[in-house]
Formats: C-alpha cells, structure tokens, sequence
C-alpha cells in the first residue's frame, strides 16, 4: 500500500540548537562591544547553521516515499512484523531517517535507516509487541528526525488512505511455552538438558499485577528477572542472556547492552543478520539449560512482555546472587564515542588558531604548552586509549597543578588575564582529549576548540585566521553529521554496524562539503546583513606592533637608506577617479627648507589647523575651487598602517581631504599634512589632489620676482665645500631660463653618479663633497640635497621633499602596496606664478619599479592582495559599507527588473517567438506552482504531525485580544465554552467551531482548509456586533 | 461482477451500521430524569469493560440505575443483596458432594452472569467482598484450584451509602481500585422531582424498559472502543495527570496504573459515545474526577466521606490545574 505524504511538519529545535543560539547571542554581545568584525563573522557563520540545517533536512525529507507491507492475520501474543518501504526518488542517496508506524495501538519503532540509496528503496521492518486479541489499524508511517547538522528536527507524516488499512485478528491461540523455546514461524529449538522446561511461567496480560519482570544489563551480560508474586512454587527464576554472534564480539555485546532497556522491536533491528541469544535458566533447585532463539521472541515469550514499559513502575529486581555467573571479563574498552581523529584535528586546529596569537606576543610559558600540546596531538594520531598514557591519577593532579600555574601566571608572570585564561583553556583542552568517554566529552572538545578560534578572533585581525576557522567549520560539521544520526543510548552513541571511522567519513564527506558551502554562502550574507556597530576595545590595529620606523620633521643624511632597507608594509593606496596614475606617481610627506651640512630640518612655522567642513572634508587648500583647465582630480583611497609618524602621505597636491579616523588636521606651509598627534592606530582616509599640467613651455614662461618669504627660506645654504659654487655655476649658468637650469641639475645628476643602498659616509667629514666630487656612491637622499644645494647655490628656490614612490601595483585588484623601501626623497623647485614643481635626481635604478618577477613577487602580491581584501571587506566594513552594498543591491535590483522588462518586451515583439512565449508561460506556471507549494510546507496543517495547526495559534491571539486567555490546565473546549460567556454569540459559535477543527486536525489529522473561512467569519461576526 | 469480501464483525473495524449507543443512554436517561451525566458516565463504564460503583445516600435512585442499565444492555441479570452474614460460597458457587457419581460438582454461584448488581457491597465482611476481586479482574473464578471462567461481557455494578457506619466494612483500596468509576447521583433538580413524582402514576418506569443491546453486540462496541485514536500528546497528558496525583504533596495514595489505563480506556469510550473516533483533552479531564478520586487516599484523611470526597476533589482540581494541556 503506497502512502501519500503529508506536509512536512514545522522544524524543531533541538536542545544543541538552542546551545547554539546562546553562543550566537554571546557572540554577537562581544562583537558589539568589542567591535571586532571578525566576532561578527563568526556570529554570522554560527547563525547561518541553523538555515542550512532546516534546508538539508527538507531536502531529504522531500525525495522520500513510503509505503506499507504488513501481515494478513496477527495473532494474540505473537510478535507481528509490519514492513515500510522507502523509496528515494532522487538521484543521490538520502540520509538518515527515522521511520515510525502509527497504529490505534501505539507506535512502533522507531527504526533508524542510516542511508537510502539514490533512486533506490529500503526495507524497514517494524515488530509490532502488542499482546494483540483485536484487528490493527494502521494510521501510517512517520519519517523524521533527519539532522544533517543535529540542529532541527523535521517530521513528515504520511497518512494511511482514508479505508484504513486493517490486519484482521485471527483467534487467540494457546502459546507452546512449555517445551522450549522457539521463534515464531521457525522450528523449535530444543533446549539443552531433556525435560526441563520453564515451566515455572505462566501466561502474563495486560495490568498483571502478579508477574513483574525486570531486566538489568551490565556492560557483560543481561539479566532478565521474572518474579511471580502469586502461586509461587518457584521462588526465583533467574535468567542469564548473552548474545553470541559471529563476527565482532564487541559489537554484538554493544548492540545487546544498548538495546536491551528498549523496545524489543529495536532489538531485533541490530541483532538481524544472524544474531542469536542464548539463555540460560537458572533455577532455584539448580536446573540449568540453556538454547538459542532470536531476542524479541524470547523475551516475547518468556514474559509475554508488554505490560512492562520502559516506565520504572516495575519492582526493583531482587538480588540475585546465589548462583554465580560465569563472567569472563571483556579485555576491551568501552567504545570510543565518535570520531577519534576529527576530534584530534578539531583539538589541532584550535591550538593553531591560539598559536597566532601565541605568535604575536603571547608569553613564552604559553607558547610552550601549546607548542606541547600541539606535537603530543600530532604524535598520537587516531590511537587512544580511555585513560591516556599516563593513568587516571594524573590527571586530576595535573589539573590542580594547572589551576596553580593559573594564579601563578596571572599574579606573577604575565599580570594578564585573557593570556593565562587561554593558558588555562589550552590545557583543559589537553585534559578532555585525553579523558575523553562519551558523547558528553565530545561536545565540550568542540566547544573547547570553538572557544580557542574564537579568543584567537578577537585577538587578531589577519588573515590567517581564516583558514583554521574553515577548517573548524568543515571538522564540526562533519563530526556533527556523523554523530547525530547515531543512536544515543545513556549519552553515549552507540556506533551502528555499519559505520566505522572510515566509511562514516566518505559517507558524510559530500554532505559536508554542501553543508559547509552553504554555511559560508548563508554565513557571508548574514555578515553583510547584521549591522556592525561600536566603536571597539579591539579595534584592527591596535595590537599590532606599531613602532615601524618612519620619517621624521628631521632628517639626517642617510637615514632614508636605512629605512629603505625595511621591507615592511607603510599603507595600501587605491585610486580611483583617474584611475592611470604615470609612472612617477608618488606619495608626497613633507618639505624640509634648512640643511646643516648633514641634517634637513623644517623650519618651524606655525601650523594652521582646521576642522572637516561640508560633507566631512577637509581643505588643506581653502575654499573648494573647481579643478583649472589642464588640471586633474585623482581621488586616493588609502590605507596607513600604524605609524609613529604624525604625517598624512598623499599625491601632490592634495585639495581636499576626508576620514572618520581624526576631527582635526594642519598645513604647515609646504603642502605637508599634519596630524594632532601620533596615532596609535591605523588611519583610512580618501584623499583628492589635483594634478596641474605643468608643460616645460608653461614653466620656461614663467618669470618674475621670487617672494620675500620664499627668498628667505629657501636660498640659505650651510657652509660648503668651496667647489659646490664652481659647480653650479658652471651647470647653469648658460641655461636661459630656471626651468632649463633644473633640469640641467637634475639630469646632471641622475646621470654622472654612482646610485647605492650600502653608503658608507662615516669616513667623510663632508659627505656630501664626497658624493659630489670623490665618486662616493649615494641613494635618494644624497642626489636631492645635491640637486637642492647646487640650485640655491645658483640663486634657484629649492627645497627638499620626503615620502614614498608609488609602489607594487598589485595585478589582481587595483591598489598599490607602498613598503619602507619605497621611501624616497626628491626635489622642489620654485617657479614665479606657477609654485613648486617636483624634480627627482636620482637615476632610475633607484627608483627601483616593480618588475614583472618570479612566483615568489607573485605570490607575495597574491598574499597581499587577499589581506587587502580580508582589510576590506571583513575587517574594515563598517555601517556605513553596509548601507552602501544596501543601496547599490537596491540599485541594481531595480535595474535588473528594468533589464528584465526590456527584454521580455524586445522578446515577445520578436517575430515568430512563439516556442520562447510558450517556454515562457511554463516557467511562469512552475514559479506560480512553487509559490503555491511554499505556503503548503509552511503552514503545515493536517496530518499527525504532533503540530498545532497554525490557525489555532491565530484564533488564540485574537481571543487574546478579547481577554480571553488559555488559563493554566484549561482545554481547548473548556476555552471555548468561557468564550460563549464572553464573547458575542455569533462570534461563540465560530470559536466553538474553530475549536472542533482544531480538535480535528490536531487529533484525527483532519483537513484544516476551513479555518481560513470560519477564521474570517469570526472576525466579521465580531466586528458586525462591536 | 466481483465477489465481495465476506463482512463480519471480526473483519470490519468500523461497521457502517453503528451500535444503538444513543439510544442506550436515551433508555436509561428515561428512567433516571434528569441526571444525564450520571448516566453518560454510567455508560462509558459499560463500554470501556470497567465495574462502577454507585456511591450515595439512599433513596436518590442508586440501585434503579443499576438495574436499569442492566436491563438495558440486555444479557443475564443478577442481584445480590449484601449482608454482613454473606459468605463468598454464596456468590461464587460451590463444590457439592454428588453422591451418585462419587465426585464433586461444581454449582455456579449467581456471579455467572453478564450483570451483577452488588447492592449495598459495605454490609458484608471483607471477606465476601475480596470473592469478588479475582471474577471483577480476571473474569474468571478460582475454587478449590479449579477455574471458572465468567461470561463475556462480564459487569459488576455495586452500591453502596457510605454515610452508614453501623455494621459496614469500608472497602478495602485494593477492591475500590477495581471499580472504573465512582459516581455519585445528587439530589434531582425540581423539574426532574417533580415529573419523578407526578409521571409516575406508581408505575414503575423500569418496566417499560426494553433491552436495546446484546452481550454480543456491547462486546463488539468495546472492541471499538480500542481502536479510538490517544494521540501521544494526550497520552502524556493523562499520565502527566495520574503522576500528578503521585507526586502530590497532600496524598498517600496517587493513582495506579490500573488507573491511568482505566482513564485512558474511559476516554476512548466517551470519544465513541460521542461518535468521534479520537480522543480530547476534554474528554481526560472530564473524567479524571470519577475515575481517579475514589482510588486516592489523602494523609489527613476526613472521617467524613462527604468531607473526604471534597478533599479529594479539590486535590484533584488542584493537580488538573497545574498539569498543561497539550496544544
């Protein structure tokens, strides 16, 4: 008899889920108040678990088909089998099913099917242990329970047709308990010793209050007790039952001691396959036999159980000692939960996530244990042992000696809590590993593991910490896979036959790769959903090592090849606007105007400071002025690592200036943009600089008088060497015009001398005269005071400028990474009505461009690429991004409608578009015939599916609102008739009768399609009267 | 033309022809007027196979029910006046000595019957009552080792005025859990009492009572009520009920098991009487009261029946209250 299914019924929470949600709720609490994005991705990633969970269980769910084969006739007293089969429609396997019957009796099962093939069917057999004298109705099968990620729990009823499926009873027949023991439809089974015979059992019933029967089971054997209380010529039976199976010893033992406090119907389940019992009889008088028969039979027969339960109302067993038991002590462990090596791996990668912190700083007491702990998890691998290498006593001591190292690091060593906490959690992770029994001990480690990733979030913010935390993800997910749908028995799983470490892997390797997929797809979404508020305690950067070396207001000779050594990263520029950038774009700091001999200065002018004005800019330069003819915008997005530095870098010239990083900002005169102070952190700012085209015909043009202020501050020279004049005048002097004359200079310069990194100037008491006239080799710095000196000794305003060359131009986003060796100095000149034009004199090998190079250069910009894009869209994404990506996905939703129209339309005036308007039309009538389905799974009424139907919870909200609340122990029934007290009577009669169909629905598993009618019915019926 | 499948009751769960409940409680309502849920609840013990006893202060009409419902469901009918010098040999039978044959035979005692009305069951030593636990359980009866079977459907309906103290034995717990229900008629109201008075015409109504069912047909009513549907919530709310009165800090005795099948058995039946084939939450709840409350002993028991019986009931209301209906 095939079934039809019901809708599937409303998902359920499980307990794990609801842990889930406290560590989400915890979660998101640090992230606010840390402001730690990274918390905020984590928050979305545990929050998109619970979708993903729902979405795979609707999907197993959907492909299934039940139907029913039961027997023609039961008989009273004997176990009946009713057989479900399910059928998978879809292509790939589904997983995990628990399959319940539903009869007027009761239900049987449930049976756990791990896995149906795709497009295949599966035989469920069901034991029915009613002591049956009348015929069974079927009311059909429920399949359940499928928990890709032990996160929900979803049901799907499928009701038996309207004729009820009916096993007719047959007459109650006499059971042959004497003479042996036998399984139904087999032959008897002799037992060993002739004559003997249970005799001492009669016939049980229902609610026989004379026979109790109990069983105990120990980890080695099952003792089954069956005391009669009336008539007793015996006064104790005791029966011995152990199972002996071929194969695994462990396993069959397994399977008897967790089955055996269950159903007898579940027994039967693990023991098919050749599965016998053995029991033996010990009498009081000292009988003994013994003989086989599959389980549920015999207990079946021995009590014609069923009164029984599993309720705890039967007596306590009697001590039974009299008769020793023939024991053999097992020599094998308890079973170990679980998976041991992804538990392993789970426990590695949490103490690699911890390792990068312990890496930035962690004390080195730390980091040894966690480099410990990490090579003991290494060395050991799957092999463990239920009490670890060393004994149980250690342990405990150990942990006492960790509490003390605790306090110790804590007030003595480290005088940080967060770093001996994480000290602590190391080790207790450690402990359980170690210790590990059940399923309990399973669940902490991951929560141990969880808790490391997590502190080791909200301590850094690289990029590397996402690769553990998928690798977590991936780990969990498949471990929670494999561990839900096992049976639990006493907190622990009970591993089925069928799944051993090794094809448990490849059988939940597919679904965890889709579970994780969605996770982080769902999890992403999520990310970019939640608002990320606060301003936080860990804001990026501020753990990071922040005294790089930098420039500073003074600069002495050499100094900038010495930075130019330090490959370490100063800022990320993107641009935007314009977006070429020539080849000698470059990151402008400061202009120093005074020169000792061997130290650049700036001479110190007052700085004028102001404020962000319209729309949060700043202008260095005054007013906002539109950009000249010639003159162009480029617009820098960049990103300054922390520095000690109160400098802001920027194309020359920057015009306007904006961040959310300061409030306050000065111009010292030259250009330079000043910082209040140093900051401690990282700064962002967006910067728009105008670039004048400044032809040699507009410069050669440019005459007149020189300003007082420019004269005086940039013509003074210290004493030099007396050649430097000679010189000077000999390059410029029969230049016509001041242009001419700096370009003379500067290719003089750039190229007559020797370019290198390694000066060595110490010998020279003159280093400059060294570089120009002895053939001493100089970098940046050494050809630009050069330049500067040799120009103000020709009588030219020169001034000196630091900052950076343009950097690696990464080739997969478009950003420049800008590192200490970039940093350069270079040359301004002055021109009458033009101003200062930069000039560089140092030869191109020092300009060092950025070579298309070898996998190394590649993979090192590959690397910064990605830590630019973790900066940008996980770090540094902020409200305001938010509501930025909000509005561009407005924008380009509502353009893709008005694509889509379009195109509709050019389509359907297309000549001869007929196929495509029908292909149209059948993809309309599916998205129709979906939208009707959703609603159809959504509301999930009728069916036994244990639901309140939806409109019933409707009904109470609305008789809320009229003071009509469901008191504590009330019915349904009980509501309504206080409702006729209440409420208007046409308004009562369709209470009373959406009452009814809620009893209908929830209890017959009836039609729930005319509560909509009587629903609006209601409402008109009381706003008629009101 | 195909054969049809041969119809029996066996075959056929849920027969189109339903069984003359309705009128059962029509005919028994004519002659108890109006005390309609005595009687509804009367009659769901008949068809849950439960015994009832009748408990109240004479002359409101105890033993007319009785025999009234008796009369009605049709079967053999027997009547035992219970004294205190009863002996068990007088209601179960006895073994007599047949001297022709040289053997014992077994003289069936008025317990062998479909319908036994137990009257005032406290006027007779515990002795005699306890003959009655083994048939009103069993069905069946134990003499000398040898057991009798009882007819099926076997019902003892007993009464008894549990004001009298004089010459009664209280029956023993182990015999009031037996019974399904305990009710209690009440005084009728000034309608009924006076169309009692004035309908009559010293007539009595029982005469024109007619048998509306047959042992056959009430066994196969009860074997209905089986197959009503208990959801599992609602099972779990009825034990939630009956752990109620276990765990309740004023009882000494909460309900047994027996009783919370009996309440479950009950409620199927109510739900059939009602021509519903699933049980409510209503249903439970309605039926707690005469189900549970005669089997639970209150540590400061009242000397007082009356006063015990409130005590019990307000127990017993306190403990539905706190337990959650299912939703």
């Amino acid at each position: 008899m095939s079934l039809q299914p019901s809708r599937i019924g409303l998902p359920r929470p499980t307990a794990m889920a609801w842990g889930l949600l406290v560590l989400c709720m915890a979660l998101l609490g640090a992230a606010i108040n840390t402001g730690n994005n990274l918390l905020y991705l984590l928050f979305g990633l545990f929050a998109a678990t619970l979708p993903v969970s729902l979405s795979l269980s609707l999907l197993n769910l959907l492909r299934l088909r039940a139907s029913i084969d039961a027997p023609d006739t039961i008989q009273a007293g004997i176990p009946y089998t009713v057989t479900v089969h399910l059928r998978n429609r879809g292509r790939r396997a589904a997983r995990a099913v628990r399959v319940r019957l539903f009869t007027h009796r009761g239900v049987l099962g449930p049976a756990l099917v791990e896995r149906i093939p795709g497009r295949g069917m599966v035989k469920v057999t069901l034991t029915g242990c009613e002591t049956m004298r009348g015929p069974l109705r079927i009311m059909g099968v429920r399949l359940g329970a499928v928990v890709p990620l032990g996160l929900v729990e979803r049901r799907r009823f499928y009701p038996a047709p309207a004729t009820p499926l009916v096993l007719p009873a047959a007459p109650a027949c006499a059971l042959p308990i004497r003479g042996g023991l036998q399984a139904h439809g087999q032959v008897p089974v002799p037992v060993g010793a002739a004559g003997s015979e249970n005799d001492g059992l009669r016939r049980g019933s229902v609610e026989d209050d004379v026979r109790h029967i109990d069983w105990k089971s120990t980890a080695r054997r099952g003792v089954l007790l069956v005391r009669e209380t009336a008539g007793e010529s015996r006064p104790l039976l005791k029966f011995d039952l152990c199972t002996q199976r071929s194969g695994d010893p462990h396993l069959a033992r397994i399977a008897f001691e967790g089955e055996i406090s269950y159903h007898a119907g579940r027994a039967r389940r693990t023991l098919e396959g050749g599965g016998q019992v053995r029991m033996t009889v010990d009498g009081a008088d000292r009988r003994t036999f013994s003989g086989t028969a599959g389980l549920p039979p015999l207990l079946r027969r021995l009590a014609l159980l069923e009164p029984t339960g599993s309720d705890g109302r039967l007596l306590p067993a009697p001590a039974v000692d009299s008769v020793p038991a023939p024991v053999t002590p097992s020599p094998l462990p308890p079973t170990p939960p679980g998976d041991a090596m992804s538990r392993s791996a789970l426990l590695a990668l949490g103490v690699a996530a911890t390792a990068l912190y312990a890496y930035q700083g962690l004390g080195t007491a730390g980091f040894l244990v966690l480099l410990t702990g990490l090579l003991v998890i290494l060395a050991r691998g799957g092999d463990r042992r239920p009490h670890g290498p060393w004994g149980r006593r250690l342990w405990p001591a150990a942990g006492v000696l960790a509490l003390l190292v605790f306090i110790a690091d804590l007030v003595f060593l480290r005088h940080n809590p967060l770093d001996a906490s994480l000290n602590l959690i190391a080790f207790i992770a450690l402990f359980k590993m170690f210790n590990s029994q059940d399923a309990r001990d399973d669940r902490q480690i991951i929560l141990v593991s969880l808790l490391m990733i997590v502190l080791a979030a909200a301590l850094t913010t690289a990029v590397s910490f996402v690769v553990p935390l998928l690798a977590w993800l991936a780990m969990v997910t498949h471990a929670q896979m494999a561990w839900s749908h096992l049976p639990l028995d006493r907190g622990r799983f009970c591993r089925p036959a069928r799944y051993t470490a090794s094809s448990g892997r490849l059988l939940y390797a597919a679904p965890t790769a889709v579970a994780v997929l969605g996770l982080v797809v769902v999890g992403a979404l999520l990310f970019l959903a939640i608002p990320h508020l606060g301003t936080g305690t860990f804001s990026p950067g501020i753990l990071r090592p922040g005294a790089s070396s930098g420039f500073s207001e003074t600069t002495r000779l050499g100094d900038i090849g010495r930075i130019k050594l330090d490959r370490s990263r100063v800022m990320q520029v993107r641009l935007s606007g314009r977006q070429a950038g020539g080849q000698d774009l470059r990151w402008r700091g400061m202009a120093l105007d005074h020169f000792d001999g061997s130290t650049w200065t700036r001479t110190a002018t007052g700085l004028d400071w102001f404020s962000a004005g319209a729309e949060g800019w700043f202008h260095p330069r005054g007013e906002p002025e539109a950009p000249r003819r010639g003159e162009a915008e480029l617009l820098q997005e960049i990103r300054l690592d922390p520095s000690p530095q109160r400098v802001l870098f920027a194309a020359a010239s920057p015009a306007r200036l904006r961040s959310e990083d300061f409030l306050f900002l000065a111009e010292d005169g030259t250009g330079a943009l000043i910082l209040p102070g140093r900051p401690g952190r990282g700064l962002t700012y967006t910067v728009a600089s105008i670039l004048p085209e400044r032809t040699p015909s507009v410069l050669r043009a440019a005459r007149g008088p020189d300003p007082p202020r420019v004269r005086s501050l940039h013509l003074g020279l210290p004493p030099l060497d007396r050649r430097v004049a000679g010189l000077a005048r000999r390059l410029t002097g029969d230049q016509p015009t001041r242009y001419d004359a700096a370009r003379a200079l500067e290719s003089w310069l750039s190229g007559g001398l020797e370019y290198s990194l390694d000066v060595a100037d110490a010998g020279h008491a003159d280093p400059l005269a060294a570089f120009l006239f002895e053939g001493m080799p100089g970098h940046c710095e050494y050809f630009a005071t050069s330049m500067v000196v040799l120009a103000r000794a020709a009588g030219i305003p020169a001034r000196f400028v630091t900052g950076y060359l343009r950097g690696e131009r990464s080739r997969f986003a478009a950003h420049y990474t800008v590192r200490q060796s970039d940093a350069h100095a270079w040359v301004e000149v002055f021109f009458p009505g033009v101003g200062w034009v930069p000039f560089d004199p140092t030869p191109a090998a020092g300009r060092g461009e950025w070579q298309d190079g070898n996998w190394r250069t590649l993979a090192a910009d590959l690397a910064s690429t990605v830590a630019r894009l973790w900066d940008d869209y996980v770090i540094g994404i902020d409200l305001d991004d938010q509501a930025r990506g909000f509005l561009a996905m407005r924008d380009a939703t509502g353009s893709w409608w008005q694509r889509t129209g379009d195109w509709l339309t050019a389509l359907l005036a297309q000549k001869g578009s007929l196929l495509k308007g029908a292909g149209l039309l059948v993809l309309i009538l599916m998205a129709g015939w979906g939208i009707w389905w959703l609603p159809a799974l959504r509301r999930g009424d009728g069916g036994v599916t244990g639901v309140m139907p939806p409109f019933y919870a409707r009904l109470l909200r609305w008789l809320k609102r009229c003071d009509l609340e469901l008191r504590p122990g009330e019915t349904p029934g009980e509501l309504a008739a206080r409702a006729t007290c209440v409420l208007p009577a046409a308004a009562a009669v369709r209470v009373r009768e959406l009452t009814d169909l809620y009893y209908r629905v929830r209890y017959d598993g009836g039609d729930g399609r005319a509560a909509h009618r009587l629903m609006a019915d209601l409402r008109r019926a009381f706003s008629r009267t009101a | 033309m195909t054969r049809q499948p041969e119809l029996t009751p066996e075959t056929v769960p849920f027969p189109s022809g339903e069984p003359p409940l309705q009128d059962l409680f029509q005919s028994v309502g004519a002659v108890i007027r109006g005390k309609d849920e005595v009687v509804h609840d009367a009659v769901v013990t008949l068809l849950a196979g439960g015994h009832l006893l009748i408990e109240d202060i004479p002359g409101v009409g105890k033993t007319t029910l009785a025999r009234a419902l008796a009369q009605a469901m049709g079967g053999t009918f027997r009547r035992v006046q219970f004294t205190s010098d009863l002996l068990p040999a007088d209601i179960v039978g006895v073994n007599v000595f047949e001297p022709s044959s040289r053997e014992f035979l077994f003289r069936p005692g008025p317990v062998f019957c479909h319908v036994l009305l137990a009257d005032e069951i406290n006027r007779t030593t515990p002795r005699t009552q306890s003959a009655l636990l083994q048939a009103m359980e069993e069905q069946q009866v134990t003499l000398d080792g040898i057991t009798h079977a009882l007819p099926d459907p076997f019902l003892v309906i007993a009464t008894q005025n549990p004001l009298e103290h004089h010459g009664t034995y209280p029956l023993p717990e182990s015999q009031m859990d037996r019974f399904l229900m305990r009710l209690s008629m009440g005084y009728p109201d000034r309608t009924a009492e006076k169309e009692m008075i004035v309908g009559r015409n010293g007539k009595d109504p029982l005469v024109d009572l007619k048998p509306v069912l047959s042992p056959a047909s009430l066994t196969a009513a009860r074997r209905r009520v089986e197959q009503v549907r208990l959801d599992d919530s609602l099972l779990n709310y009825l034990l939630e009920i009956v752990d109620g009165t276990r765990r309740h800090p004023k009882l000494a005795l909460g309900a047994s098991p027996r009783a919370a099948l009996a309440l479950s058995r009950a409620a199927r039946a109510t739900a059939l009487l009602e021509s519903r084939e699933f049980v409510l939450p209503d249903d439970i709840k309605g039926l707690a009261e005469p189900v549970l409350a005669h089997r639970l002993v209150p540590h400061d028991a009242a000397a007082d029946p009356t006063a015990r019986r409130d005590q019990v009931r307000a127990i017993l209301q306190d403990v539905l209250e706190t337990t959650s209906v299912p939703l």
